[in-house]
């Protein structure tokens, strides 16, 4: 029956229940995490009597929690995303504040080695000049190193925040592994208590602040928890168990992080966390930091090589060859990081190459001399006409061969040009008689037959004329070498050979710089042959052997070996020709005069001279030593400036993340968050309504008195 | 419609709020510094520019360094040239008041003892050092003083009694451009005509000179005096071509002036902050910021509570 006391109680004890809920959600205002709570309330039916149905008053239906799946998920993969471009930015500002430093700027350091090298340049013999140029250099070295060790500890810092951010995974893993287990107890979601699924929420809340997670909820409540997306299968919580995750750096990759799943059970290799925190420290190892060491490296490798290649071809104050003034150490002591193991590698100033290799004197001829480059080989210079054996063969000997017949009077066939770097192999195919002579210039002859015997087949005077080849005038018949039977020392690099039919072969292997003039004087030869590679070391020391240049008139000179007098070659000059001997190549400023002469030969005078470190100088500003990226300065800028870009991009990615993150947290503190000004009302909704009941208990007291007041 | 709750309200002003404060930062450490970014990261396009150009002006810089030492190295010689052109002057008056038939011996004996001292003079002038302590006039062998007063270049012969080498010292002015600074002694005071046919050089000369004096040898003295003018007249030469050099210098000086002024007014629009738009921007963020404060103290005080009594 329909009781009007027991109507008024039940308002009663409902409202005491809204009042407490909302109490509740006064009290939780700023609790990280809450859920706004709503008391949910229904009517008591009653039972019809006498037709009609009164209800018994009001009961609690649920407490139900203020709760969107969609916003919960949507807030935590756009924390995901925020906390990665954080880490992200955060890592990449502390990179540019290393690179970015003008006080360990690899372009201070180099911009005053290079400073050392221009006031050496002013006074090359200078003790004071040579030391100071060591200690810039020691400082580019301890500036690469200072720099490669603050990317150590940025890498050592930043696996450790990856290693400690991976153990805060685990233990959230844990808890919710727990809150997990508390929720086995009810059968749907509704359940459940909101606080515990408040509790539940915020730990997915907070893992996601640490990498991207994929989630599977059960009807109970219960979640499933994977790195990545759900059908990841990489699993840090299923049900009630978690699975531990464990980071280690990958050898031989060292800005690399391994992520192993459950290292001690069903053991997997998580190839990267998506995104959150752990993923943006990893994005920050494997792409800036990565990248910038490397172009360190390559900078280091660089510079080193340049400086030494520069250093190599001069010579140093004992006028010895200079040695690599930059080397990289290598086993137990290298780190295999170019920036970190360069070492210096000179001892002393006096060990500085501040000389060329050549000194030219001049002898006070009427034009100037300029030697050009020192260390590259280069082409004979012919006169009109000859054909060179370099323009016959080149390819291996015995691979091509050409023809040449005789002539009356003998005409030279070719002319193998003095090569003081490669060694010649030649071979002659006499079949049909042939007969071949091999002459130097002057007259030397070097191959053929004995000019008395009858069937030689010339005659010398035809042959020994200047149209031929020889020097008229200095040139005079001499066979002390001929088939390397004499005793001048011109023989030991000669050396004859009868290879079997009608082969012979003539080899030359001390590199000799005479021009050899080849006749065929009688029948026809077949020649074909090749120069062996040039040796380098040796290349190296015939460059500085001596040689005269005479000029015997404004359009020819002859070349004389000074070490043993003899006259080599004589070529054709005319104005703007190189004059290339021995390997080096010069010009001439000016037309020269009959009487001009230069001696070209081993610098003995390297300490006072400053041509290498002009060289050196030039590196500065060099832009092909790195790739053509770029002279050292520029190269440099660059590396400061990508990192500046890596910032830059990382903080724009971040803002604009950030509004998405808070758009999606404003979306889930719209449906979850409390708004006080709603409780306020509410508050004295709850109020009014407590009060009305109260006065419905009132009201059917007096009607209760009212009975009992009946007399 | 959204349901607006606390956290919203108090989240989104404190990052606003945040935000303002930040920016208004950047333009005030923009202010103070004069620069129109402070880190890379503010403008990488403009820092990479910026940094190539300072660059270039502190390789600029140096050559002018260069240059300077240059001149100083130029100087250096035109002094020394001057004293031997001095001490050439003298040596021909003295030459042509030796070779005066009238004179006695003893008056011979002192012209000789002042021509020895002119002699070595030449001998002190050839072994000038420049500021660094290198050897002016010996090219490139600096191990040893070019000339010996011990020696004597009519038993040597010029090419021994020489200490030095043919070698011409250059210095970088510019990228792949160097001055020609050295005269090799060689090339200073060997290298002219004498009287007698063939090249001859000064301490030859003057050697000859002494000895033509000592014995009274008027033939001598005056081939002496000739040579001793053709000495002149190279001297003079060498002294133009130390001119030509200072010349040189000078004009490749204010190449780089000129390009160091362009580099410096291409960094300054680059780097240089503008302050009028600047301080314009502060004022702008100033206001919004006090705006975003005072509506933060409006908002957060309006509460329903407030009006339950």
């Amino acid at each position: 029956m329909a009781d009007l006391l027991s109507i008024g109680t039940s308002g009663i004890r409902v409202y005491q229940r809204s009042l407490a809920t909302l109490g509740n959600n006064i009290a939780n205002v700023d609790t990280q995490g809450y859920s706004r709570q709503e008391h949910e309330t229904r009517q008591d039916i009653g039972t019809s009597q006498a037709g009609i149905n009164i209800g018994l008053g009001v009961t609690s239906k649920q407490v139900a929690r203020a709760y969107d799946a969609f916003a919960t998920s949507a807030l935590r993969s756009n924390t995901s995303s925020l906390e990665q471009q954080e880490a992200l930015y955060a890592y990449a500002m502390k990179l540019e504040n290393i690179v970015g430093d003008q006080s360990v700027s690899v372009t201070t350091a180099l911009d005053r080695f290079f400073e050392s090298a221009h006031e050496l340049s002013m006074a090359p013999a200078s003790a004071g000049a040579r030391g100071a140029l060591l200690n810039e250099a020691t400082n580019v070295v301890e500036r690469f190193q200072s720099l490669s060790r603050q990317f150590n500890r940025l890498d050592d810092d930043s696996f450790i925040e990856i290693d400690s951010r991976v153990n805060e995974l685990n233990t959230l893993s844990r808890q919710l592994a727990a809150v997990n287990n508390s929720l086995f107890t009810a059968s749907d979601v509704d359940l459940q208590p909101g606080a515990l699924l408040d509790q539940r929420d915020l730990l997915l809340q907070e893992i996601s602040v640490l990498a991207k997670i994929g989630i599977s909820e059960h009807d109970n409540g219960v979640v499933d928890v994977y790195l990545g997306d759900a059908d990841s299968g990489n699993a840090i919580v299923i049900q009630d168990q978690a699975k531990e995750l464990t980071a280690s750096r990958i050898e031989n990759a060292p800005e690399r992080v391994a992520f192993i799943l459950d290292p001690y059970g069903a053991k997997r290799t998580v190839s990267g966390l998506g995104s959150g925190k752990i993923a943006g420290i990893e994005d920050f190892r494997n792409n800036a930091l990565a990248q910038i060491r490397k172009e360190l490296d390559e900078i280091a490798v660089s510079f080193m090589g340049a400086v030494n290649k520069v250093q190599q071809s001069g010579l140093d104050s004992s006028n010895d060859p200079g040695r690599a003034m930059f080397g990289l150490v290598g086993g137990s002591e290298g780190t295999g990081r170019a920036a970190m193991d360069i070492r210096l590698m000179l001892n002393g100033g006096d060990e500085i190459a501040t000389g060329a290799p050549l000194m030219v004197d001049q002898h006070g001829s009427s034009v100037t001399f300029n030697l050009l480059n020192w260390d590259t080989p280069g082409e004979g210079v012919l006169r009109n006409a000859e054909e060179s054996i370099a323009d016959l063969w080149i390819a291996d000997p015995g691979s091509s061969a050409s023809s040449f017949s005789a002539a009356s009077p003998p005409l030279q066939a070719f002319v193998i040009e003095g090569n003081k770097v490669r060694d010649l192999d030649l071979r002659i195919d006499q079949g049909g008689g042939a007969q071949v002579q091999v002459f130097t210039r002057d007259g030397r002859h070097v191959y053929g037959s004995d000019p008395d015997d009858p069937t030689k087949g010339f005659d010398l005077a035809d042959l020994m004329t200047a149209g031929n080849g020889f020097d008229t005038g200095v040139a005079g018949y001499n066979g002390d070498y001929r088939n390397a039977s004499g005793n001048a020392s011109y023989r030991n690099a000669l050396e004859v050979a009868d290879l079997g039919g009608d082969q012979h072969q003539l080899k030359l292997n001390g590199q000799i710089n005479d021009d050899l003039l080849v006749f065929v004087t009688a029948g026809t030869a077949d020649f074909s042959g090749g120069w062996f590679a040039p040796e380098e070391a040796l290349a190296k020391e015939q460059l500085l052997s001596g040689v005269r240049i005479d000029f015997t008139g404004s359009d020819s000179y002859k070349i004389t070996d000074t070490s043993t007098n003899t006259h080599i070659a004589t070529r054709s000059y005319a104005p703007g020709d190189l004059i290339e001997v021995n390997g080096w190549s010069a010009n001439l400023q000016n037309i020269p005069s009959a009487g001009d002469s230069f001696s070209i030969a081993r610098n003995t005078a390297a300490r006072g001279d400053n041509r290498n470190v002009l060289a050196l100088v030039e590196l500065q500003a060099d832009r092909t030593v790195f790739q053509g990226r770029g002279n050292f300065s520029e190269v440099y800028a660059d590396v400061i400036n990508e990192v500046g870009s890596v910032v830059m991009q990382a903080s724009i990615s971040r803002d604009a993340q950030e509004v998405l993150t808070d758009e999606a947290r404003d979306t889930r503190d719209s449906v979850s968050g409390v708004s006080l000004d709603e409780e306020a009302a509410d508050l004295l909704r709850f109020q009014q309504a407590y009060q009305a009941n109260a006065q419905v208990i009132q009201a059917a007291n007096r009607l209760f008195d009212a009975i009992l007041n009946i007399r | 419609m959204i349901r607006v709750t606390n956290n919203m309200v108090f989240d989104s002003i404190t990052s606003q709020l945040n935000k303002q404060q930040g920016r208004l930062a950047a333009t005030q450490e923009k202010i103070t510094t004069g620069r129109n970014f402070i880190k890379p990261s503010d403008a990488p396009d403009q820092v990479a520019a910026l940094d190539r150009l300072e660059s270039s002006v502190r390789r600029t810089e140096r050559y002018v360094q260069n240059l300077a030492d240059i001149n100083n190295k130029l100087e250096l010689h035109e002094l020394a040239i001057n004293a031997i052109d001095r001490d050439l002057i003298r040596a021909k008056q003295l030459l042509v008041q030796g070779s005066n038939g009238t004179l006695d011996e003893a008056n011979r004996e002192s012209i000789a003892i002042e021509l020895q001292t002119i002699y070595n003079n030449m001998v002190a002038v050839g072994n000038w050092k420049d500021a660094y302590g290198s050897y002016l006039f010996s090219g490139a062998l600096q191990d040893a003083p070019p000339f010996d007063l011990v020696k004597d270049p009519l038993s040597t012969g010029f090419s021994d009694f020489y200490g030095g080498n043919d070698h011409i010292q250059k210095i970088a002015v510019d990228e792949g451009f160097h001055l020609e600074v050295g005269i090799p002694g060689a090339r200073l005071f060997a290298g002219f005509e004498s009287s007698g046919g063939g090249q001859t050089d000064i301490f030859t000369s003057l050697k000859k000179a002494i000895n033509a004096l000592g014995s009274n040898d008027t033939a001598g003295i005056g081939a002496a005096i000739d040579d001793v003018d053709n000495a002149l007249t190279h001297v003079n030469i060498r002294l133009n071509q130390v001119g030509a050099k200072m010349g040189s210098a000078a004009t490749q000086q204010s190449f780089l002036d000129n390009r160091s002024k362009v580099l410096e007014t291409l960094i300054s629009q680059i780097e240089d902050l503008d302050y009028i738009s600047a301080v314009t921007e502060l004022k702008n963020q100033t206001l919004a910021l006090q705006a975003g404060q005072s509506s933060f103290s409006m908002i957060s005080s309006l509460s329903l509570f407030n009006y339950i009594k």
